[in-house]
């Protein structure tokens, strides 16, 4: 299969050479504004940041190949307020932001919501969100709700893909070969990325592309010795597998986009995509027999396959020079399938114990943005529909009777939404939306929003953005059962949907040197975001001892950040710093504290260009301060601690040289500090339980090569 | 528009670090081992075939023989036993296939056992050679025409994969397992000189005395509170099971009086039935069904027990005389069938019980609940099987621990001596460090040590042990 493709991407390659068209053909493109960025996220029309009522914060497809990123999460960890948590045991990472889990971020890839293996928008996976084909990732922190719906609580991400190309001909094959820690080999450590893009313009009107990149992840072993290893003194060590599982994944996308350069746009973007996860046990069975004084060890391996399909069709267009619209429809599917499998070490042989779709996920999503009604640039309106019909499976929720381990939900929502942007004066814009939620399973809900942008003296701005989003209850919450003669642990089906609530203000302004060779972006920004009705299990009869989710919580964040952005002649560079408190109001707990816990992040990224050389040194910096959270004390619940991650940073270095022209070789180091495991210790000092154990937050430190060719004629 | 050498380059790359290498090929090179599956095989004087078995330390990979010679002890080939495929100059050879994971012979006994004072009859068998392999382990088997102890082997008791639905009772010396559904029986009535009526733990049954010698007036409104006291984890339920330590004189119900009245009317909480729902695998599901409630009276007549039986809210109720039997711990009744049951072999006869179990643990720092166990090991207390457990240090291990070092002062009357300590139910395993001394009711002594939790696929409910003879 994975030669197939290699082969017909070659003679694709070849074929193209043959042709040997020389008519370079400039064609229609997003005319980036070399001194302002264009977003899209939140706008009715793309727009420039400057204008936008939202603060959004771009990272632009240098910032993403200066990072070698091919992936979300190899490029997010960069970004303040925000972690990238990975499940090194189950292979894969979310994001977490202002401290919520990847439930409550919305990831988009084009304005319209991604599907993963456990939700449709949110919970996504971010190492299966492939970047080779982006233009640039725009991130908004705060509640959408009216411009995003459900689940767009902490922000939202959204990832804006290419549409166009200069050149009739764009073929960019590239290669990238990366150490995972210390450990790299040609063939069985390591990472190794292979791709080509190839793009055509039919005609000024229509443009293509197509894309394949496979990532072979072949894993952190660390400490561990992999999959044939098992103790010859016949006791489990947990050092059988892998600490960070091995993955391959396969990215098939294509694009055809029509522009009639007047009033009308289409385009229609595919995607399939394949992951192959391996997870070796790390204890096996030794099969002791007793007569031969022999062993013949077994275990219980896993094998999780991912498929991906994604469809999205997109028309813009203006109808009498006068309304805009624009109109998204789309169909994703993601299928998570799960083999347990006995893997006998000596023989090598395998045995299929089980093997079932342990997520699901179809989703059909369709949204319809009118606006400009009246032409007029004082007074816009914005309406729109949005329909989300979301029908997915979740397994693991009984363990005890695997007749009852998958259940599967369908959540229809169809949600309208308005807004408007009033310039009640000069310096004056509002902007109020509210969106109408009505669902097949919630009761009604309402998003309401509230910004408003003003233009201080001095060329100071002020933004002041309200809003909020509810949260749908996840799988677990509805659905978890365990009830047996010790147990008794149940979901709830008449959950009712989490509520947040933010409100942001950014003050800032730019600063031009007098040369124009200076320009300095300071921004101060404050924020309150709360989720009420927050679901969490409580104890619903204590004789005998039963739990229950419910909606009880609420958790609440506040903060402040400063950023600084530079630029100057060839050097870039930008620094943040974010300072956070959040805090718990436990309902379901007996006994809680709700003082707020406060931790600091800084980021910082710098990257000179040599213009002579055509070599681009850059840097990126980031800094986790300690983070606490309240724990129960093991012995005696009734005592409260504080249990605190230590502190790590985050350091990623590249040099990119540009060689004939077309050539482009990176040459750099993620986690240049060699974080692997921190420090987490839960308070217990004194006691005689261990007082710390520690969080796998990084892989060492990892170089990489990443050569590249742009073959545009 | 020219190919330059970096294009050649990165498009080679492309092809090569493509390439993976598919085949994990095997690097634990491992030799074909074959052994007597037990050390000794004893006859009765009934007896006169017995197939001994040998297995292999895994899958024979190809045909071959296995050639076994043996040594005779006031025995002689032809004349006292014969073997199939029979002897040929001294030596039997056992051909198999590739694909068997063990094979067989026949031993036939032609003459009768010794008398007492006649010589000791035996003949011990060797295995010689093995087709591309060796022999380790039980590469002697020493077959007796007595009826002596096992010298050990390794057992795996049929307790019924994840539903954990038999009670298995093991007979170490006798190497002989007696399996029985853990539903087939309610309550117990002791055999020994006390009359006491045991529950079915196993079905995590409870009882509470209630104030009337009654039955019939009772009905579940009465009895609505005590209902939810008698819970698995629930604060206090530790007063409704019998003392898990197994001693007659700690049942729930008081012993019997002979004086009429003093005996009041219980309610019994019938427990679950044996699970049927199919667990992820390396979980159990031994928990069914509620069964229910009962209510029950007990009361003597010329020593035979007198029981009571009822639904809750029966104004009526069944009557059972249950008699003691001799030479067994209890007599079992079903309430279900109505009908006394067989359940345990001779008092003598066993000395394990592999089990659900309902054991009594700490809730908190004041108060104790009912709790339930899966894959539980209770030793037979009531016949005097005394065990204690040995933890594995520097200077003490299974292999090398001989009839000097049991410490008699150790030996412990209490069935739960091996109980769940066994087990490492968080890695599926067992707890490798911890081994046991068991001095079964016939004062042999044996070391026992737990070598699987799951089988081979890591389904639960598949225990296996191996035990040594130590005192020969």
């Amino acid at each position: 299969m994975r030669n197939t493709l290699l082969l017909s991407s070659l003679i694709l390659f070849f074929n193209s050479l043959l042709a040997q068209n020389n008519s370079e053909t400039e064609n229609d493109s997003i005319k980036r504004n070399e001194l302002e960025e264009v977003i899209l996220t939140g706008q009715y029309n793309k727009q420039s940041i400057s204008k936008s009522v939202f603060e959004v914060e771009v990272l632009t497809q240098d910032d993403i190949q200066r990072l070698a990123g091919n992936n979300l999460a190899d490029v997010l960890t960069q970004t303040l307020n925000m972690n990238i948590v990975p499940q090194a045991g189950e292979g894969s990472s979310g994001i977490e932001q202002f401290g919520f889990n990847s439930e409550y971020i919305k990831i988009l890839v084009d304005n319209v919501p991604i599907v993963g293996d456990e939700g449709f928008g949110n919970a996504i996976d971010v190492t299966q969100i492939n970047l080779d084909d982006i233009e640039q990732i725009e991130i908004i922190e705060g509640s959408m709700g009216v411009q995003y719906g459900a689940n767009a609580v902490t922000g939202v991400v959204n990832i804006i893909t290419k549409k166009s190309a200069k050149h009739k001909w764009q073929i960019t094959p590239y290669v990238q070969e990366e150490t995972i820690g210390n450990e790299y080999s040609w063939f069985d450590e390591g990472r190794h990325i292979q791709s080509i893009k190839v793009g055509h313009n039919f005609s000024d009107k229509l443009y293509a592309n197509a894309l394949y990149t496979r990532n072979d992840f072949k894993g952190f072993l660390n400490n561990n010795k992999g999959e044939n290893y098992y103790n010859t003194n016949s006791e489990n060590d947990s050092l059988r597998g892998y600490e960070w599982l091995p993955k391959e994944q396969n990215t098939f996308k294509a694009l055809v986009n029509f522009n009639n350069k007047k009033n009308f746009r289409a385009f229609y973007k595919f995607e399939y995509f394949t992951e192959r996860t391996q997870n070796f046990a790390e204890n096996v069975f030794f099969n002791e027999n007793s007569s031969t004084q022999t062993v013949n060890p077994s275990a219980n391996d896993e094998l999780f396959k991912s498929t991906r399909f994604y469809h999205h069709l997109n028309a813009t267009g203006q109808i009498k020079n006068k309304i805009r619209y624009n109109i998204s429809a789309s169909y994703q599917e993601q299928v998570k399938n799960y083999e347990l499998y006995t893997y006998w070490l000596h023989s090598g042989n395998k045995t299929t114990i089980d093997k079932y779709d342990y997520n699901t996920r179809q989703g059909i999503f369709s949204r319809g943005t009118f606006n400009n009604f009246f032409n007029n640039e004082n007074a816009k309106l914005e309406v729109g529909y949005e329909i989300n019909l979301d029908e997915g499976s979740a397994s693991g929720l009984a363990s005890q009777n695997i007749d009852d381990r998958t259940k599967t939900n369908k959540l229809n929502t169809y949600s309208l939404f308005a807004s408007s942007e009033l310039k009640t004066s000069k310096n004056i814009s509002l902007r109020p939306g509210a969106r109408v939620i009505t669902s097949s399973q919630f009761s009604t809900q309402y998003a309401l929003s509230l910004s408003a942008k003003f233009k201080l003296p001095n060329s100071y701005q002020l933004r002041v953005i309200a809003g909020s989003s509810p949260k749908l209850p996840n799988f677990e919450q509805l659905y978890y059962y365990l009830v047996d003669s010790n147990h008794n642990v149940q979901g709830n089906e008449n959950l009712n949907t989490e509520n947040g609530k933010s409100i942001f203000v950014h003050f800032k302004k730019t600063y031009w040197g007098k040369d124009s060779n200076l320009k300095y972006t300071p921004k101060l920004s404050t924020w309150y975001l709360d989720v009420d009705d927050k679901i969490d299990l409580i104890v619903e009869s204590t004789s005998p001892l039963a739990y229950k989710y419910q909606n009880i919580d609420l958790y609440r964040t506040w903060g402040l950040s400063f950023r600084n952005k530079i630029d100057y002649k060839n050097l870039s560079a930008s620094i943040g710093v974010s300072f956070s408190g959040e805090s718990q109001v436990l309902n379901s707990a007996e006994n809680f504290n709700d003082d707020y816990l406060y931790g600091f992040q800084i980021n910082s990224n710098i990257s000179y260009q040599l213009p002579k050389w055509q070599t681009t040194f850059s840097a990126f910096f980031k800094y986790n301060g300690p983070t606490y959270q309240f724990v129960y004390d093991v012995d005696d619940p009734s005592i409260i601690r504080k249990s605190k991650l230590n502190g790590y940073s985050w350091l990623n270095a590249s040099i990119q040289q540009k060689l004939a022209n077309n050539f482009i070789i990176t040459l750099g180091a993620r986690n240049v500090l060699d974080i692997t495991r921190v420090n987490l210790d839960n308070g217990q000092a004194g006691t005689h339980s261990s007082s710390s154990s520690s969080q796998l937050l990084g892989y060492g430190r990892s170089y990489f090569l990443k050569c590249l060719y742009n073959l545009n004629f | 528009m020219k190919i330059n050498f970096p294009f050649l380059s990165i498009v080679l790359l492309f092809i090569f670090s493509s390439c993976s290498e598919d085949d994990s090929s095997n690097t634990n090179n491992i030799q074909f081992v074959a052994a007597f599956e037990n050390q000794s095989v004893s006859f009765t004087d009934t007896e006169d075939e017995k197939v001994i078995k040998l297995v292999f330390s895994e899958t024979a990979a190809q045909n071959g023989v296995i050639t076994i010679n043996y040594t005779e002890n006031n025995l002689s080939y032809s004349t006292d036993f014969t073997t199939t495929p029979s002897a040929e100059n001294g030596s039997i050879e056992i051909a198999y296939q590739a694909g068997e994971a063990e094979t067989s012979f026949t031993f036939n006994k032609l003459t009768e056992n010794p008398r007492e004072g006649e010589n000791e009859k035996s003949i011990e068998f060797y295995i010689t050679d093995v087709t591309n392999g060796t022999t380790q382990g039980n590469t002697n088997l020493l077959v007796n025409f007595s009826e002596a102890a096992s010298l050990g082997g390794s057992v795996a008791p049929t307790i019924g994969g994840p539903n954990e639905g038999n009670q298995v009772y093991i007979d170490l010396s006798a190497q002989t397992e007696t399996i029985v559904a853990r539903d087939k029986w309610d309550l117990a009535f002791y055999s020994g000189e006390e009359f006491r009526v045991k529950l079915n733990n196993s079905l995590f049954m409870m009882a509470a005395e209630l104030n009337t010698n009654n039955i019939d007036e009772i009905t579940e409104a009465d009895v609505e509170d005590l209902q939810a006291q008698m819970q698995l984890l629930q604060a206090g339920s530790d007063v409704y099971v019998d003392n898990p330590n197994g001693t007659i004189t700690g049942t729930a119900i008081n012993e019997i009086s002979s004086v009429l009245d003093e005996n009041k009317v219980y309610l019994i909480n019938m427990g679950n039935e044996v699970g049927t729902d199919t667990p992820e695998t390396g979980s159990v599901a031994v928990a069914g069904d509620s069964r229910g409630w009962k209510k029950i009276k007990v009361t003597l007549e010329n020593d035979t027990y007198v029981l009571q039986y009822a639904n809750l809210n029966e104004t009526t109720h069944q009557q059972q005389n249950i008699s003691k039997t001799p030479d067994y711990n209890f007599t079992f009744f079903s309430i279900i069938t109505e009908s006394i049951v067989d359940v345990e072999p001779l008092q003598t006869k066993w000395d394990l019980n592999f089990t659900v179990f309902t054991e009594v643990l700490e809730l908190n720092a004041t108060e104790y609940t009912a709790y339930g166990f899966s894959d539980y090991v209770a030793t037979n207390v009531l016949a005097n099987t005394n065990a204690y457990q040995v933890t594995v240090n520097e200077s003490i291990n299974y292999s090398d621990f001989s009839i000097e070092d049991v410490d008699e002062s150790l030996f412990e009357l209490d069935q739960r001596v091996i109980g769940s300590n066994w087990r490492d139910v968080f890695n599926h395993s067992v707890e490798t460090n911890l081994f046991y001394i068991v001095k079964d009711p016939e004062g042999n002594i044996y070391k026992l040590r737990f070598t699987a939790l799951v089988n081979e696929n890591g389904v639960r409910g598949y225990p296996t042990f191996e035990y040594n003879l130590l005192n020969l």
